[in-house]
């Protein structure tokens, strides 16, 4: 017998379940370290994913719209509650933060260059501004982040949008890292901190402490800025409701919501494997809490985490997103962890077969993406890595496309729950759809049946409450 | 996505009052030459701020008497051009952040965060600050000659905060760069996780944070004190005690075994 | 997530409903879902209740007003049942309530029997406290009830921005210590080992009113109390046995006490004269009763303060 996975499904005699040899391997590790192993790259264990949703497109019952001819708008548009000068994308997905100190300065002129021929947005990062950065990009995303390495109110004037980074889906709760192998003299010096050392960033602002507080603080931005542009709340995905409830209270034009499965340069691997939870089940929550503040439609949000393809984008559509943002795709697009012969080697330089690369906070890539070294630097040639991050980006407006004219839809913004239906019990109970060929949503139909049977039990009640019957 | 007009619930309109996208400048400055001075006693805070950027950006106004501020939040922020500003009373949160280049007198007392990420001026404070005093400095000369709150220069990467009296937990939280010249006692877990920068304590300190460490008080150091406290007229303690980062932490994350021969 | 406001005249007696509708109103941006107050008039031989029947959430159907006139009797033939005497009772809308009682026995078995009720919940007991608060701002709540006139020695007040539980009065500061007279909290932050706290204080005998962490302040500081610790001690006990973030005031018939916990992470600015002290989440509220050129300053980490009438 074996299992799905193909693993032996026998009880056999050294062959724990638990104590795998890579549990042994990774207890010998920590014993040897003294502290938690760091590592970059995305989620490493399986969770509830996109791929356990599928769309239902029209075939009698809806008129299908041509593809490849009629009309399918992507136009998106962020931030119109109070900014005077809302952010216009031309697709529905934008680059997201990632510091320059984390990417080598190739790697965000590259992403820069991307998303500007694409016609849309990437944001600052935790680093600071690099003029080449802004200069590249039409449209322009300043992180207001914990650390406020290197946060000039010169540069803030100069943004399209002010992100307020309050946590990250892949590690809630915590602040950035950075390791010394990466804090050059130059990155050093944008942080205002001494070259060489480990960097961990705060996990709280140094100048808000509470909900209360980030009001005041963004009144002061928005002073700051004179209502010119959003201001972006991005959250890890956790405590979603009560979360989203409270960043909506505090006044801000846009809610970002970064999804368990996010990537980080350097992380803890227990916090990125331990904390948050999936964006699929985390965009029905938003949503919620959206309309029990009555700010639905006023407030606009911007998802992340995991995502790999058009249909990843357009289920997020769907789910109630009005834009998604992609980080480690996007460095995917620029060669991380692709094998490029006669330049990289990933078994000899970093121990692992291109593809299962997590090396990121070493400072060691192998294509010049997320590292400061200046020799693997070279490996990334700007322009020819801005036109792959830019087919990249178009590629996924592409396929976001097909699926909303399948469903009917002249405009990708129009896809909605309803197009979608689960695989799995888990997926349409966090995602909030129907089991694949039931009308059951766990949780949901549940909870509808028993408010029909308190209703009538209610009725039931006052009529014979009227005829003085029962003493209640 | 379409903006929707004023309704009474979302939309623009704003439940707590503070967001004010509309307003527009009073006005109501009397500008004699490159001076003026206006009342903001019932003015909102957007006012006020419109109001000094039209005086000192568009009337070449350069320096400003703002009467009657009433500790309201968010006023005088965002400035970033060489002025004078004379703020007759209280502020709020959030008071002259976001500035680079203004020299302020706030003859009342402030509340938390003020200064925040200041590039460079001199923002001086006659009255106590609140919690979170010059957050996140990067330049010029913070004054508060009362007491601070918690974490004052919490993040600071530069310039110099100046205290008179007392200050609260957490001094220099985490500090990365610039000095910090405190006349009275400070709160428990001083210097806590700084990088590095000095902090220099005239009167009794509570307790040392993690990696704080003392260190010898130079010639240099007491010059940059006595400089300072003449600047801005302040009495100055007989002796100042040092203390700067023990470095203890700096490296806390090095490389597993088989990470380590990537590096080398 | 909240503004909080005290305020305590020493040796006299002010306008106290009116002064602390001002208070809160100029930090209405830090919680606009709803606000309270807990107000301290003359001490009177009698009980003064104060309890809803509804809340205002609750939809409006046909049933609504005749389960709120049952209701109402409900309460008032319990009240008779356990020998309180009602001197006189007043709406100040079709769900809130304001009872004067004559009532020598224990508080508690008066509470719990007259909450069983469905919907009833008793906001304050006591001869000198009472508890009022409501969905929306200080205006609104202080014209809704009748607060401007309300003369009295020391009260304390908090708006709230829902952080954890819903928005409704049972969620709404300030919390009436039950079962213990006269003793209420405002709080402003949040208790991390809130669940642990509740369930210890229930063993004990004790039921909640809301899913709200700030209840607890006033229960454990009641029962401490009751276990014959001053005031002052059952706050500075309460700084190690709270974890999380945290400013709070309590009030008793006698005092208003301030406590901030080691973290310092929430504001709280004090102005303090041998006639009055005024404390708040931030200096504005204290401006807006004291329009002159003031001083004040913010307490401390870990600091306890107690001031009496």
């Amino acid at each position: 017998m074996t299992t799905p996975n193909g693993e032996s499904s026998a009880h056999n005699l050294g062959q724990s379940r638990i104590f795998t040899p890579e549990v042994i391997d990774d207890i010998h590790t920590k014993s040897e370290l003294g502290r938690y192993r760091m590592r970059g790259f995305s989620m490493f264990k399986p969770i509830p994913h996109w791929d356990e949703l599928m769309f239902l497109p029209g075939t009698l019952t809806r008129f299908v719209i041509e593809g490849y001819r009629e009309k399918c708008d992507t136009r998106t548009v962020l931030g119109g509650r109070f900014a005077k000068r809302p952010l216009e994308l031309d697709i529905p997905v934008y680059i997201t933060g990632m510091s320059f100190g984390a990417l080598s300065l190739e790697a965000k002129m590259a992403l820069a260059k991307g998303a500007s021929m694409a016609g849309t947005a990437t944001c600052s990062g935790e680093g600071g501004m690099i003029p080449p950065e802004r200069d590249l990009s039409t449209k322009w995303y300043y992180q207001v982040i914990q650390s406020r390495y290197g946060f000039n109110p010169h540069h803030l004037m100069l943004a399209d949008g002010v992100e307020f980074f309050i946590g990250q889906g892949c590690k809630v709760g915590l602040g950035g890292h950075l390791m010394g192998q990466k804090v050059t003299e130059q990155v050093a010096e944008m942080r205002s901190l001494p070259p060489g050392i480990d960097q961990r960033s705060p996990a709280r602002h140094p100048d808000w402490l509470g909900p209360d507080d980030l009001s005041l603080k963004i009144q002061e931005v928005r002073e700051a800025t004179d209502y010119q542009v959003p201001i972006q709340l991005k959250l890890g995905a956790a405590r979603v409701y009560d979360d989203v409830r409270m960043a909506a209270k505090c006044g801000p034009d846009v809610i970002y919501l970064d999804g368990a499965e996010g990537g980080t340069g350097a992380g803890p691997h227990i916090a990125t494997e331990e904390t948050g939870v999936p964006l699929m089940s985390a965009i029905p929550e938003a949503r919620r809490a959206l309309e029990d503040v009555g700010l639905a439609d006023d407030i606009d949000l911007v998802v992340a985490g995991g995502i790999r393809n058009g249909a990843d984008v357009a289920k997020c559509l769907a789910l109630g997103a009005s834009a998604i943002a992609i980080g480690h795709s996007a460095l995917m697009a620029l060669n991380c962890n692709k094998e490029i012969p006669g330049v990289t080697d990933y078994e000899g330089t970093i121990g692992v077969e291109a593809g299962k690369c997590y090396h990121c906070h070493t400072g060691r890539c192998p294509v010049g993406v997320a590292t400061q070294d200046p020799e693997l630097r070279k490996r990334l040639e700007v322009d020819q890595a801005a036109e792959r991050v830019y087919n990249f980006l178009h590629t996924l407006t592409l396929e976001v496309q097909m699926l909303a004219r399948a469903c009917g839809k002249t405009d990708v913004h129009s896809l909605e729950p309803e197009d979608l239906c689960a695989l799995t019990t888990e997926a349409a109970a966090m995602a909030r759809v129907p089991l694949a060929g039931t009308s059951y949503v766990p949780g949901v139909s549940e909870d509808r049946t028993l408010a029909e049977m308190k209703e009538l039990l209610a009725k039931h009640v006052a009529d014979t409450g009227n005829q003085g019957g029962a003493n209640v | 996505m379409e903006q929707v007009s004023a309704a009474p619930q979302g939309g623009r309109y704003d439940i707590r009052g503070l967001a004010e996208p509309d307003a527009t400048a009073p006005k109501n400055a009397v500008v004699s030459g490159s001076t003026a001075e206006f009342d903001a006693a019932e003015l909102s805070t957007r006012q006020v701020n419109l109001e000094l950027r039209r005086l000192v950006y568009g009337e070449g106004v350069t320096e400003v008497t703002v009467h009657n501020p009433g500790a309201k939040h968010s006023l005088s922020v965002g400035l970033l051009a060489r002025c004078r500003v004379r703020i007759d009373g209280s502020l709020g949160y959030f008071g002259c952040g976001l500035i680079d280049g203004p020299e302020i007198h706030v003859t009342g007392r402030v509340g938390w965060s003020v200064a925040e990420n200041m590039m460079s001026g001199v923002v001086v404070v006659d009255k106590n600050a609140g919690s979170l005093t010059g957050a996140a400095l990067r330049g010029g000369d913070l004054v508060i000659r009362g007491h601070v709150g918690a974490r004052t220069g919490i993040d600071q990467k530069g310039g110099t905060i100046v205290v008179g009296g007392n200050a609260g937990t957490l001094t220099g939280f985490m500090m990365q760069r610039g000095r910090q010249i405190i006349c009275g006692d400070a709160g428990n877990g001083m210097g806590d996780s700084m990088y590095d920068g000095a902090i220099y304590v005239g009167g009794k300190v509570a307790s040392l944070g993690v990696d704080c460490v003392e260190a010898e008080l130079t010639e240099t150091d007491r010059e940059f004190i006595d400089r300072k406290c003449a600047i801005y007229r302040l009495d100055q303690p007989a002796t100042f005690r040092k203390f700067v980062c023990g470095k203890k932490l700096w490296n806390y994350d090095n490389l597993e075994p088989n990470e380590r021969k990537l590096v080398l | 997530m909240c503004g909080i406001a005290g305020i305590i005249h020493r040796g006299h007696t002010g306008d106290v409903g009116d002064e602390m509708t001002r208070m809160l109103q100029a930090m209405k941006h830090r919680g606009p879902d709803s606000t309270g107050y807990a107000l301290y008039g003359d001490p009177s031989e009698l009980l003064v209740m104060r309890f809803k029947l509804a809340d205002p959430n609750d939809s409006g159907d046909f049933a609504y007003a005749e389960r709120l006139a049952r209701s109402r009797t409900a309460v008032e033939q319990r009240l008779a049942k356990l020998g309180a005497e009602v001197d006189r009772m007043d709406g100040e809308s079709d769900y809130a309530y304001r009872a004067t009682l004559r009532y020598a026995g224990e508080l508690k078995p008066l509470a719990d029997y007259v909450e069983d009720v469905p919907g009833v919940e008793v906001l304050s007991l006591g001869h000198s406290l009472e508890i009022v608060k409501d969905l929306g701002d200080a205006e609104s709540v202080a014209q809704q009830y009748r607060l401007d006139k309300f003369q009295g020695s020391h009260a304390i007040g908090h708006v709230r921005m829902a952080t954890e539980s819903d928005v409704d009065i049972a969620g709404a500061h300030p919390y009436w210590a039950y079962p213990f007279s006269d003793v209420a909290v405002v709080h402003n932050g949040q208790l991390t080992n809130y669940h642990r706290w509740r369930r210890r204080l229930e063993r004990l005998g004790h039921r909640f009113q809301s899913e709200c962490d700030s209840e607890i302040i006033a229960v454990y500081l009641a029962q401490r109390m009751s276990d014959g610790l001053s005031l002052e001690t059952a706050m500075k006990q309460s700084l190690t046995d709270l974890d999380g973030v945290f400013t709070y005031l309590v009030v008793t018939e006698t005092s208003l006490g301030m406590a901030k916990d080691e973290m310092a992470a929430k504001p709280l600015v004090l102005y303090e004269t041998e006639e009055l002290v005024a404390l708040a989440s931030e200096e504005v509220a204290i401006r807006s009763v004291l329009n002159r050129e003031i001083d004040t300053y913010d307490p401390y980490e870990g600091e306890v303060m107690v001031w009496s009438r």
